[in-house]
């Protein structure tokens, strides 16, 4: 979604770049979607709980995506980024609330809108600073919307959950077990 | 067949990246997967503009070396720019026939033409869409859409019982 629009960016070589990827995008997607499916509707209800359980646990980090970014005014203004953070968040709880609904799993939207327990924000060097709140999520007039805006600096400012030092690691360890090494 | 040595220096450097293979795909050369984009000689100066073929591409460095170096060896005397630019996308269509031809060899299945997608929601289910490499047998199933480089997907050939691999389609209109 964030690519279909940066497609359209006024800065030249990031719409090239992302038009190569949309061909290549649409593997993961589909990919995903493929999982989706068999986990979704498949034979399993282990599966299917697990993924409602994963779901829900992951809506409120997935929509941290969509934080608006420092001086994300300007660039919207200078059509750097073609339509702003908020707009696309619209689109894509409308879209994934569409899929889930369709898969009957929509519940795990009103599970999160419920709690309200989705910061992923919240180490030690956040004191002092608003934590990070996703918007509700709602159910109006047959669409999946959502109530109000970001508050706070996340993860698209730097700020991370505790969640994300060990997968860091975990991510740069072979780069670290072997310095200076090529590929 | 004899060619005759080439004699302008563009000449003689797009025969020099006829030679450098793709550090992913050894069997194809970068001229056979329609990576290069563009070659430019003026006064001392020779620039090449390469395509990536998928953008997160980890060989991109190397691809990047190998042209410096087999430039220099047919012009020893002058600078090499090599710039990797994005547009226009490639797409694999722009793999040549000779390139289709040594993917084939090599046992990877080169890329269905025109818009073909392999049907992901079809995952594990025959897929006419891909021939085996080895066999030529249509009765195929899909494994993964993603193989050991970006650009491969993995199959199974239920004729032959091999595993494969298929140089995953790319293009604008599919």
């Amino acid at each position: 979604m964030r690519l279909a629009a940066l497609v359209h960016s006024a800065w030249k070589e990031l719409a090239d770049v992302v038009a190569l990827m949309r061909l290549e995008e649409r593997y993961h997607l589909e990919h995903a979607r493929a999982w989706f499916q068999r986990m979704a509707g498949g034979a399993s209800a282990t599966a299917r709980d697990r993924l409602a359980t994963g779901l829900t646990a992951a809506v409120g980090e997935a929509m941290a995506v969509f934080e608006p970014i420092a001086g994300e005014e300007a660039l919207v203004q200078e059509g750097v980024l073609p339509r702003p953070s908020e707009d696309l968040l619209s689109q894509w709880i409308a879209e994934i609330g569409a899929e889930l609904e369709a898969a009957s799993l929509d519940f795990v939207l009103e599970r999160h809108a419920s709690l309200g327990e989705l910061v992923p924000t919240g180490s030690g060097e956040m004191q002092g600073e608003t934590a990070l709140a996703p918007p509700g999520i709602g159910h109006r007039e047959g669409r999946w919307v959502h109530d109000g805006g970001f508050v706070g600096a996340g993860g698209r400012r730097g700020r991370h959950s505790d969640d994300f030092e060990p997968l860091w690691e975990e991510m740069t360890s072979l780069y670290r077990a072997h310095p200076g090494a090529r590929w | 067949m004899v060619s005759a040595p080439a004699t302008t220096l563009e000449a003689r450097v797009r025969e020099a990246l006829a030679s450098v293979h793709d550090p992913e795909i050894p069997p194809c050369t970068i001229v056979d997967l329609g990576i290069v984009e563009r070659v430019a000689v003026s006064g001392g100066t020779v620039e090449v503009d390469l395509l990536p073929t998928f953008a997160g591409c980890p060989a991109l460095d190397v691809i990047r070396e190998d042209v410096e170096a087999a430039v220099r060896l047919v012009a020893a005397d002058v600078s090499v720019q090599v710039r990797f630019v994005h547009a226009p996308p490639w797409t694999s269509d722009r793999i040549t026939p000779a390139g289709r031809a040594a993917l084939a060899r090599h046992g990877i299945t080169p890329p269905a033409g025109g818009p073909v997608l392999i049907p992901l929601e079809a995952l594990r289910r025959p897929s006419a869409a891909v021939l085996c490499p080895f066999c030529a047998s249509v009765d195929t199933v899909l494994e993964s859409a993603f193989g050991p480089t970006l650009c491969r997907s993995t199959h199974f050939c239920r004729s032959c019982r091999n595993p494969f691999e298929a140089f995953k389609p790319k293009t604008a209109a599919g």
